[in-house]
C-alpha cells in the first residue's frame, strides 16, 4: 500500500522533467506521461482497494513535514476520497488516451504536463486537511483548467475560457478570504482544528456570513445556477476529452470538498442552501435542455442537471436528518451517481467528438448509420436517465428512498425532471 | 481600521471592473486590483499594534532569561507567508489571462468584447 | 442594466465585509492557542531560522511553497502552450532604445542579478526569499529586452533551469521522506547557528532552488509574451 504523499511528489517531479525531456523527442514524453498515469492509478488502487478489504479501517493521515496539526499541513485519505481519486485518475486517462488517438497531430509535450498537473490538483483538493492548502490546490486546478480550455485555439474555445478564468478568480477569491478570515477568527487553519473549536463557541453573525461566502464560492465552482453561465460555454466551446476530465472528474472532487467543508464548519443552514441551488439548478436546466438545438449544449444543461441532483443528496447526506439507513442509502446513492455520471457523461462527450455534428438532427442521421455509435450513445443514455438495469435507475432508487417523509415535494421534482430528461434525450 | 476599509473598497472597485468593463484588458486589470485589495487585507489582519517586523535578530526580542520568543513583541508572520503565495498565485492568473487575450487578438483582431458573441455573455 | 445589478450586488458584498471587518479588533494581540504563537516561540529553537516568514513558508507550510512553485510553473507552461507559433503580429515598429538606456543597462544588469541573487541566498536571515530574488532577477531580464532590439534568450536552457529547480525541490522533499518518513522533514543537514550562513538546515537549499525557478520562469514569462509578437 503506497504512501499517499508519493502520489503527489511523483506526479510532480515527472511533470518537471517532461519540462527537460521535452526537447528529446515526443516518444519519450509521452512515455514518461504513461508510466506516471500507470503509477498514481495502481497507487490509488492500491489504497483503496485496502479500504474495501478493510486491511485498515481508520483513514491514513499524513503529516508533512513531521509537523503535527495544526502547526503543519496534513493530509488525511479515507475510503471516499481514495475512490473518487481513482475514479478521477481513470477518468483522466481515458480523456488523454481519447485525446491522442483522435487528432491528427498528438498535442505538444506541454498539453501532458497541463493534463498531468490537473489530475494532481484535483488530488490534492480531495486529499487535504486545510484550508489554504486548498485554496493553493483549487488555483492549480483551475489555472490548468484554464489552458486546456483555451488549447482548441479558436474564438468559441478561447471565449470560454477566459469566461471561466473570471469566474474562477471571483470563486476563489471568496474561497482565499473564507479561509484567512477562518484563521484570524480561529487561530488556525486546519479543518479538524477549526471544527474542535467551532463547537465550544456560538455562530456570531459575522462568522455566519464568512462562512457563507466561503461556501457560495465553492458552489459557484459546482456550475450552481444563476452562476453557471461559463460552464454551458466550456461545455460547448472546449475539446470533448477535456470537457470528460472537467464535467467527470474534477467537478466531482469540488462537490467532496463542498460537502467536508459544511460538515466541518458545523454550517446550520446547509440543507437550506443544497434544497434551494440543487433544486432550483436541477429544474432551470432540465427545462433548459428541453429547448436546446445544439447537441453539445444539451449535453451541457444535461451535466448541470445531474451536478444539481448531487448538491441535493450531498446535502442531505451531511445535515444530519436522516436516520442511519437512509444515510447509507443516500451515500450509495451518491456513490453510484457519480460513477454513472462521470462515465455515461465522459462516453457522450467522446461521441460527440467523433460524430463531429453540432445539430441534433444530424445526430439522427449518423446513429442510425453506425451500431457501434448507436450502442454506446443508447447505454449511455438509458444509463443517465435511470433505466433498470443500469446504474442510473439505482441510484435514483435509492436517493428516493433515503429521503425523509417531510421533503416528499423534492421526490415529486425529481420526477418530473427525470420524465423530461427521457423525452429530450429519446429526441 | 482604515486599512481594512481602503482594501474592501480596492476589492470591490477591483470587481465592479471586471463584471462590468467591456475592455478585455480592462476586466485583467480589474482582477489584478482585486488581487491587490485581498492581498493587502490580509496583511492587515496580521498587525499587532507596537510590535516588529517577524525577523529576529535582536536580542530584546527574547522572553527574559529563555529560549522563546515573545509572542507580543513581533507582528504576526503567518499573514505574510500566506500573502506571498497569493501573490505570485494572482501574477500567474494574470500571465495566463493575458495569453487567452493575445491570442483572441490574433485570431479576430479585437478586444472588445461586443465582437464576441459567439457564445452568450 | 448589467451595471445595475453589478452595483446593486457589490454593495450587498460590501455590507457583508463592513459586517465582518467590524467583528475583527484591528492591532489585536496574537490570540494564545494559535498556531502563530507557536511559530514565533519556538520557530528559532526548532529551525534556527531568523526570518519567521522563511520559516513558515518553507518549512512548516512548505507544501503550500511547492503549491506555489507547481502554480508558477503551470502558468508559463500554459502560456507557452497558447502562443505556440501565434501568428500574433504588432502593428507599430519597435524603436531603438536610447544611449542612456543601453548605457545605464549595460552597468545595472550584473548588479541587478547580484542582488537578486543576495536576496534568495539569504532567504533565512533577512527579509527576502526565493520569490523575491527570482522575481528582481526577472526585471533584470526585463530591463535587458526594453534596451537591447534583438535580444534574445535561449528557451531551452530556460526549461532545463527551470525544470532542474524544480525537480530538486521535489528531490530534496522524497529525501526528508527517506531520512525521517515525513515528506519535506527538515531533519537532512544540520541545523546550525542562529544567524549564521550555513544554518537553518534544508531551508536556505530549498530557497535558492526556488529563486532559481522563479527567476527563469518569469524571464522565459516575458521572453514569450514578447517574442510571440515579433515581426515576421
Amino acid at each position: 500500500m503506497v504512501n499517499p504523499i508519493l502520489i503527489i511528489a511523483i506526479t510532480l517531479m515527472a511533470a518537471f522533467s517532461i519540462g527537460i525531456f521535452q526537447f528529446l523527442g515526443k516518444k519519450f514524453v509521452k512515455s514518461v506521461f504513461w508510466l506516471t498515469i500507470l503509477f498514481d492509478l495502481f497507487a490509488i488502487f492500491s489504497i483503496a482497494y485496502s479500504f474495501i478489504t478493510e486491511k485498515i479501517v481508520e483513514p491514513i493521515v499524513v503529516k508533512i513535514g513531521g509537523f503535527a496539526p495544526p502547526i503543519g499541513i496534513n493530509l488525511s485519505v479515507d475510503a471516499i476520497s481514495s475512490y473518487l481519486g481513482f475514479v478521477i485518475f481513470f477518468i483522466g486517462a481515458g480523456a488523454a488516451y481519447h485525446w491522442m488517438k483522435k487528432g491528427i497531430e498528438d498535442p505538444q509535450p506541454k498539453a501532458y504536463i497541463l493534463i498531468l498537473l490537473i489530475l494532481l490538483g484535483s488530488i490534492g483538493i480531495i486529499f487535504t486537511q486545510d484550508f489554504f492548502n486548498l485554496f493553493v490546490f483549487i488555483e492549480i486546478t483551475s489555472i490548468a483548467a484554464y489552458g486546456l480550455v483555451a488549447s482548441k485555439l479558436d474564438g468559441k474555445a478561447l471565449e470560454a475560457s477566459f469566461k471561466y478564468l473570471i469566474v474562477g478568480s471571483i470563486s476563489s477569491m471568496l474561497v482565499l478570504l473564507g479561509a484567512v478570515l477562518l484563521y484570524k477568527f480561529y487561530g488556525s487553519l486546519n479543518m479538524a482544528d477549526i471544527s474542535s473549536k467551532i463547537a465550544v463557541s456560538h455562530y456570531s453573525g459575522a462568522i455566519l456570513i464568512m462562512i457563507t461566502m466561503f461556501l457560495f464560492g465553492l458552489l459557484i465552482e459546482l456550475e450552481m445556477f444563476p452562476m453557471n453561465g461559463w460552464a454551458l460555454d466550456v461545455y460547448e466551446g472546449a475539446n470533448p476529452a477535456i470537457i470528460a476530465i472537467l464535467a467527470g472528474g474534477i467537478v466531482k472532487a469540488f462537490l467532496l470538498v463542498f460537502v467536508r467543508s459544511a460538515i466541518y464548519l458545523k454550517y446550520p443552514y446547509l440543507l437550506k442552501i443544497a434544497l434551494i441551488f440543487g433544486l432550483t439548478t436541477y429544474m432551470v436546466s432540465q427545462f433548459f435542455a428541453w429547448k436546446q438545438k445544439n447537441a453539445r449544449r444539451l449535453f451541457g444543461y444535461s451535466s448541470v442537471a445531474q451536478l444539481g441532483l448531487l448538491v441535493l443528496a450531498g446535502g442531505f447526506y451531511a445535515s444530519g436528518i436522516l436516520t442511519s439507513t437512509s444515510k447509507t442509502y443516500m451515500l450509495l446513492a451518491i456513490v453510484f451517481f457519480v460513477l454513472n455520471h462521470s462515465f455515461s457523461k465522459s462516453t457522450l462527450f467522446f461521441l460527440s467528438d467523433l460524430i463531429e455534428e453540432t445539430e441534433i438532427s444530424g445526430w439522427k442521421g449518423v446513429l442510425r448509420k453506425n451500431k457501434l455509435f448507436k450502442f454506446m450513445f443508447s447505454t449511455s443514455v438509458f444509463s443517465i436517465a435511470g433505466a433498470p438495469p443500469f446504474l442510473g435507475f439505482w441510484a435514483k432508487l435509492f436517493f428516493i428512498l433515503a429521503i425523509p417523509q417531510k421533503y416528499f415535494f423534492v421526490v415529486v421534482l425529481v420526477l418530473i425532471g427525470a420524465i423530461a430528461e427521457i423525452v429530450y434525450y429519446f429526441r | 481600521m482604515v486599512f481594512f476599509l481602503s482594501s474592501i473598497v480596492l476589492m470591490l472597485i477591483g470587481l465592479y471592473a471586471a463584471l462590468t468593463k467591456r475592455n478585455l484588458i480592462k476586466i485583467i486589470i480589474g482582477l489584478s486590483i482585486m488581487d491587490t485589495g485581498i492581498n493587502l487585507f490580509i496583511i492587515s489582519l496580521g498587525f499587532v499594534k507596537n510590535a516588529t517586523a517577524p525577523i529576529i535578530s535582536l536580542k530584546e526580542l527574547f522572553k527574559s532569561n529563555s529560549l522563546l520568543v515573545d509572542v507580543s513583541k513581533v507582528v504576526d508572520p503567518l499573514p505574510q507567508a500566506l500573502v506571498l503565495t497569493a501573490i505570485v498565485i494572482g501574477v500567474a492568473v494574470t500571465a495566463m489571462a493575458l495569453s487567452i487575450v493575445i491570442r483572441m487578438y490574433s485570431v479576430k483582431k479585437s478586444i472588445e468584447t461586443d465582437d464576441y458573441k459567439e457564445l452568450k455573455w | 442594466m448589467k451595471k445595475i445589478i453589478s452595483i446593486i450586488l457589490l454593495a450587498i458584498l460590501g455590507m457583508f465585509f463592513f459586517n465582518i471587518v467590524s467583528a475583527i479588533n484591528f492591532g489585536s494581540n496574537i490570540k494564545k492557542g494559535s498556531v502563530s504563537e507557536h511559530y514565533i516561540e519556538k520557530g528559532i529553537n526548532e529551525n534556527r531560522g531568523s526570518n519567521l516568514v522563511t520559516s513558515i513558508v518553507v518549512n512548516y507550510r512548505g507544501f503550500d511553497t511547492l503549491g506555489e512553485v507547481t502554480v508558477l510553473f503551470l502558468a508559463a507552461t500554459g502560456l507557452s502552450f497558447l502562443l505556440f507559433s501565434c501568428k500574433c503580429r504588432r502593428e507599430f515598429d519597435k524603436v531603438i532604445s536610447s544611449l542612456v538606456l543601453r548605457t545605464a543597462t549595460s552597468t545595472l544588469y550584473p548588479l541587478i542579478l547580484l542582488f537578486g541573487a543576495y536576496i534568495f541566498i539569504h532567504g533565512h536571515l533577512t527579509p527576502g526569499g526565493g520569490f523575491q530574488g527570482g522575481a528582481v532577477i526577472a526585471s533584470g531580464v526585463m530591463l535587458l529586452f526594453m534596451s537591447f532590439r534583438n535580444f534574445n534568450i535561449n528557451h531551452r536552457e530556460l526549461s532545463t533551469i527551470e525544470s532542474l529547480a524544480g525537480i530538486s525541490f521535489v528531490a530534496l522533499g522524497l529525501a526528508g521522506l527517506i531520512v525521517s518518513n515525513s515528506f519535506l522533514a527538515n531533519k537532512l543537514l544540520p541545523l546550525g547557528n542562529w544567524n549564521a550562513l550555513f544554518s537553518a538546515g534544508v531551508i536556505p537549499l530549498i530557497y535558492i532552488a526556488v529563486g532559481f525557478k522563479v527567476g527563469s520562469e518569469l524571464s522565459g514569462l516575458i521572453s514569450d509574451m514578447i517574442s510571440s509578437t515579433k515581426e515576421d
